[in-house]
């Protein structure tokens, strides 16, 4: 359940602490529409409509006749009604210290509710609580480890001072919830102003025929090997599989691996869990479904949430280089630039937190990443030799379709490859 | 020829002031005396002719009053000697004698109304004793002798003044300070004025125990004039006087004059007196001092604190102190209340008294405008056994109360060695927000809390007044009740804010605190008083907006502040990390700052703190300008908003 509006008892003269609720046009669970007049309250100078200035359900927080303080809600306005709650005479153990006559149904903070949406948390997991912060939402989220560290000595970081702009010469649209817990997402680590990069190339030509051939659901995508084999070296490394807090390192016990994607659908990191123990196959099936279901909107809270270290692709949009920022409570991250076409090189970038670890140890950590990722091309050599470089068909297959060979061409890169009979024509 | 007996008290008092002086010669005394030395009669002939009964008001200048009341000038001698045997453990010393029903003080004029208070105990209770007050006549010039000439005259109270007129008042002769005459001050309260001198001792007393006999019968105020010289200095080696004056005067002095006329007799008296001073002296001269620990009662160690859930009764806070005064006045006749325009119809500025002067007339006395005064005769009160409720109309006005609750409620119990006890309550509204301006909406509670010996406590709408005056009631020390003038309208219910538990502490003032029902706050609040109403109000937005959890600790006695109260809310900053307190007066050395300190010093662990409290500005009338200057919902989120960022 998600408020839309939030109608409270509004401050009309200085001389009011309450207003009257005079009447009540709608009851809690009622549809409404914008601009629906929901109630009518009395201040000490005159009787004021309220109007809905969104559709949505009721949810009432006042009765007719009731005096309510300025500031208190009056009444919301929800994207649903509220799912069936446990029963209040429940046998929870918390229920029964409660004073008679107190059921609790759970507040939410704003911040919390923009958790819950970004990551499609289900509301319902709250059920026990009195009131839900974002803290509570982060503790399903899988950051709670470091929940304990951070309240026994709150970091206080001083407010900074507004932007002051000429309206003049421009025009100001405020961020989107979502852009604005993105930005504090990333400022965690980043605006420590200690995140540093390392950038290594690895040879790609023959790993991605290698690809071309297996059975992957990503023939053209690096991810899913990327993946196993970075989370098998993240237990060598647990530095990089860790977060700063309090000037401590908090090393997460699990090695799940997210991976950013943004097709459409907004930025979102897809879980693997476990992913240093899941076999290659699986990881490719698994990835493939979660992306299915993220451009389908199906995906659970627990597909975007828990990650320890990610990696992020962007590959398909050609970049060359770039320098990913390191997410909140982790302290690195992969980030995978497109094929150079001339050197065959792909350029992997990791980007990392300078108070958990050092940039020699990020270079080892590549290095050893390079020589596993070549390895599979000197595994797929035997089969290797030359291919068309439109199809990617090899001269042996292209002998088994009883084609008549490979023809050396130019291509537009000015590059010297081979083309089949097929391409040559323009296709089949 | 006066009476032998009452000229050998009079040596005898002259010998012991005059054994003062040597003592201090030989470094012997700490500290001062102001010695009568020349003005005995007057001690002789009025402290010596009252009942044992009645009671003695003096100042300064108050051996001899002393020894012709209480015939103990051995207590005395041991008390100026510092020692704990002497009449209030040595703490009191020469001008702060209390035995029996003896007082004096050092404040010029203090003392005045308070001797009023005592006055009109008695008179209450129908004891027939009356009170006797020495001051003198440069004591005049202090206001709070007019305000309390005016109300024991108007009240027909039984009190004797006796105005000691030696001419100088330290160093400075009369006629450098007085306008007027002396009698016409007294005559126009319509206060009957007598006069008498020290040179005709027979008619001096025999007009003194005509004053007492009048006052007595007639139960009103009487005012008697006694010329007279000091012989000695101010106190010691301060005189400036004439010395050919001084000399005329030792010569006209009445015991000299005895000692020319009867040079044998003389002696023979002085030889026996200063043999008995002597070896009284070398026996206490290395008695024990008082101890700091039979001085000082530790503070109780700290109790178990359990809670429970506060019930409200959705009545105006001024409806139930109105209830809550009528069933005391109801219950125990010694409760007083006290106050400007306290009368029905009108029941005080604020309604709190609203119809009890028609129910109990004895119990509720209307007062002139003198807030001084009857602050003072509230301590007499208390002194004389009664249990009275000052209201001071607004908490501005408490200013003029403060030598009153800091030189004589709050220091009576101690400086007398703990013999007495002075349960006086004040009642005021503090507190803006109605546009009153810079004299009547100011919050002063940092002036009051941190004196001595008085308990400050701060009503608020998370508590029934009751539960607060009912502990207030069983009080022996002075307590001053800060309440609030935009809280007595507003009702004692429940905020709407859900999923808090609003309970109440165990203890005798006990501490409210509205926390989550299960979830770990995230921030402590700490306040008293009227700023709760607003800081509940701020509750949801900070929740729901700023995604900050609070606990609000609500204390109710705000000094001192007491091992639990400590305990509760250090507890709970460890838990949260973050203190901020609240207060409507200006942050500047302020209740604030006190628990911030103390939870500092009380706790390892680090956390963040902040001040929430008005500018130090007078509060202006004007809307805007009053809003902007006293602590609002904006300044609650804004700290909080900053301390999260
Ligand atoms: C309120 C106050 N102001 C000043 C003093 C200092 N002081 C002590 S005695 C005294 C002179 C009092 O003169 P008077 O009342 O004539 O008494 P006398 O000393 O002549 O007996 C003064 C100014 C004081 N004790 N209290």
């Amino acid at each position: 359940m998600n408020i839309l509006q939030k109608i409270f008892a509004p401050k009309e003269t200085v001389n009011d602490e309450t207003v009257y609720v005079t009447a009540l046009y709608v009851n809690t669970g009622e549809f409404v529409t914008s601009e629906t007049l929901l109630l009518e309250i009395e201040t000490s100078k005159a009787l004021l409509g309220i109007q809905a200035e969104c559709d949505g359900y009721v949810e009432l927080c006042c009765r007719q006749g009731d005096e309510i303080r300025i500031g208190e809600p009056l009444l919301l306005i929800t994207d649903g009604v509220e799912e069936e709650r446990a029963d209040p005479e429940g046998d929870s153990p918390a229920d029964a210290e409660l004073p008679p006559g107190i059921a609790i149904a759970p507040l939410f903070s704003r911040r919390a509710l923009e958790l819950i949406e970004l990551h499609g948390v289900a509301t319902s997991r709250f059920d026990q609580h009195d009131f839900v912060l974002a803290r509570d939402v982060e503790e399903i989220l899988g950051v709670g480890a470091a929940k304990e560290l951070i309240n026994s000595d709150p970091v206080v970081i001083p407010p900074r001072p507004e932007p002051e702009v000429d309206n003049g010469l421009v025009d100001v649209i405020p961020l989107s919830r979502t852009k604005k817990t993105e930005i504090r997402y990333l400022s965690d680590i980043n605006s420590s102003g200690l995140t540093s990069m390392v950038a290594i190339s690895i040879e790609a030509d023959a790993l991605f025929r290698v690809l071309a051939r297996g059975s992957s659901y990503f023939s053209e995508s690096l991810l899913p090997l990327l993946t196993y084999e970075t989370s098998r070296l993240l237990k060598k490394y647990r530095e990089l599989n860790a977060f700063f807090v309090d000037n401590s390192i908090a090393f997460h016990k699990a090695v799940n691996v997210g991976v950013a994607v943004d097709m459409e659908k907004g930025l979102k990191v897809l879980t693997l869990y476990q992913a240093d123990t899941t076999p290659l196959k699986e990881l490719d099936r698994t990835l493939f479904d979660l992306i299915d279901r993220y451009c389908e909107n199906r995906l659970e809270p627990a597909d975007t949430s828990g990650s320890t270290f990610t990696i992020s692709d962007l590959a398909a949009y050609g970049v060359d280089f770039f320098l990913p920022l390191v997410n909140s409570r982790q302290s690195a991250i992969l980030g995978v630039s497109a094929m150079d076409l001339k050197l065959k090189r792909v350029c992997l970038t990791l980007s990392f937190d300078h108070r958990v670890t050092d940039g020699k140890t990020v270079g080892l950590f590549l290095a050893e990443l390079k020589g596993r990722m070549e390895s599979y091309q000197a595994a797929g050599g035997e089969e290797g030799g030359e291919r068309c470089g439109v199809c990617l068909k090899s001269l042996a297959e292209d002998a088994r379709l009883s084609g008549f060979g490979l023809v050396q061409r130019l291509n537009h890169r000015g590059d010297v490859d081979y083309i089949c009979a097929v391409c040559l024509r323009g296709g089949a | 020829m006066v009476d032998l007996e009452l000229m050998k008290e009079a040596i005898l008092i002259r010998r012991v002031e005059e054994s003062f002086l040597e003592l201090f010669s030989q470094g012997k005394l700490n500290g001062t005396v102001h010695t009568c030395i020349g003005q005995e009669f007057s001690a002789v002939a009025f402290a010596g002719q009252v009942r044992k009964e009645d009671s003695i008001f003096s100042n300064h200048r108050c051996h001899g009053h002393f020894i012709s009341f209480t015939k103990d000038h051995e207590g005395l001698i041991a008390e100026i000697m510092g020692k704990e045997i002497g009449i209030c453990g040595g703490v009191g010393s020469s001008q702060h004698l209390c035995r029996n029903n003896f007082f004096s003080n050092g404040i010029q004029g203090g003392i005045v109304p308070v001797a009023a208070g005592l006055a009109l105990a008695g008179k209450m209770k129908g004891t027939g004793a009356i009170c006797l007050l020495f001051i003198g006549d440069g004591t005049l010039g202090e206001g709070v002798v007019y305000e309390t000439l005016n109300i024991v005259s108007k009240w027909e109270l039984p009190l004797l003044i006796v105005c000691e007129n030696n001419r100088y008042a330290q160093s400075t002769e009369q006629a450098l300070n007085l306008a007027g005459s002396i009698p016409d001050r007294a005559r126009a309260f319509g206060i009957e004025v007598r006069e008498s001198s020290t040179w005709d001792m027979d008619g001096l007393i025999a007009d003194a125990g005509e004053s007492i006999r009048r006052v007595r019968a007639t139960s009103r105020p009487l005012f008697h004039l006694v010329e007279t010289y000091r012989l000695a200095p101010h106190s010691k080696g301060d005189d400036t006087r004439h010395p050919d004056e001084i000399e005329e005067y030792r010569r006209r002095d009445p015991i000299n004059r005895f000692k020319d006329e009867n040079n044998s007799l003389y002696d023979e008296i002085v030889a026996g007196i200063d043999g008995r001073l002597k070896k009284f002296i070398d026996s206490i001269l290395f008695a024990d001092e008082l101890s700091l620990e039979n001085y000082h009662e530790s503070a109780e160690p700290a109790k178990l604190v359990s809670w429970s859930d506060v019930e409200f009764s959705d009545m105006r806070q001024v409806d139930l102190l109105n209830r809550f005064f009528a069933s005391l006045l109801e219950r125990d006749r010694s409760a007083l209340l006290l106050g400007e325009d306290i009368l029905a119809p009108y029941g005080g500025a604020f309604k709190v008294m609203k119809e009890l002067s028609t129910r109990y007339p004895d119990q509720v006395r209307t007062t002139p405008i003198s807030e001084q005064a009857i602050t003072g005769i509230s301590n007499g009160l208390a002194l004389g056994g009664m249990k009275p409720y000052l209201e001071i109309m607004f908490g501005d006005f408490i200013t003029l109360c403060l030598d009153q609750i800091i030189n004589h409620a709050s220091k009576f119990h101690h400086m007398y060695n703990r013999q007495v006890f002075c349960p006086i309550v004040i009642r005021t509204p503090m507190g803006g927000g109605r546009g009153y301006g810079p004299t009547h909406s100011q919050t002063l509670d940092k002036f009051l809390i941190g004196i001595d010996n008085v308990t400050v406590v701060a009503l608020n709408l998370l508590i029934d007044p009751a539960d607060i005056y009912e502990q207030v009631h069983a009080e022996e020390h002075p307590v001053i009740v800060i309440e609030n003038k935009l809280d007595y309208g507003r009702k004692f219910s429940r905020p709407p804010l859900k999923n808090y538990r609003i309970e109440k502490s165990s203890q005798l003032f006990p501490l409210t605190r509205m926390r989550p029902l299960r979830s770990r706050p995230t921030a402590t609040i700490v306040t008293y008083g009227a700023p709760v109403t607003m800081i509940v109000d701020t509750l949801s937005e900070l929740i729901l907006e700023y995604d900050i959890l609070p606990e609000l600790l609500v204390v109710s006695r705000i000094h001192p502040l007491d091992e639990e109260t400590l305990r509760i809310i250090t507890d709970s900053v460890e838990e949260s990390g973050v203190l901020v307190v609240v207060e409507e007066g200006s942050a500047f050395a302020g209740f604030g700052s006190e628990v911030i300190a103390t939870v500092h010093g009380r706790t390892a662990k680090s956390f963040v703190s902040r001040r929430i409290a008005s500018l130090p500005l007078p509060i202006a009338s004007s809307r805007t300008l009053e809003s902007e200057i006293l602590i609002g919902r904006n300044q609650i989120i804004s700290t909080f908003r900053d301390l999260q960022q």
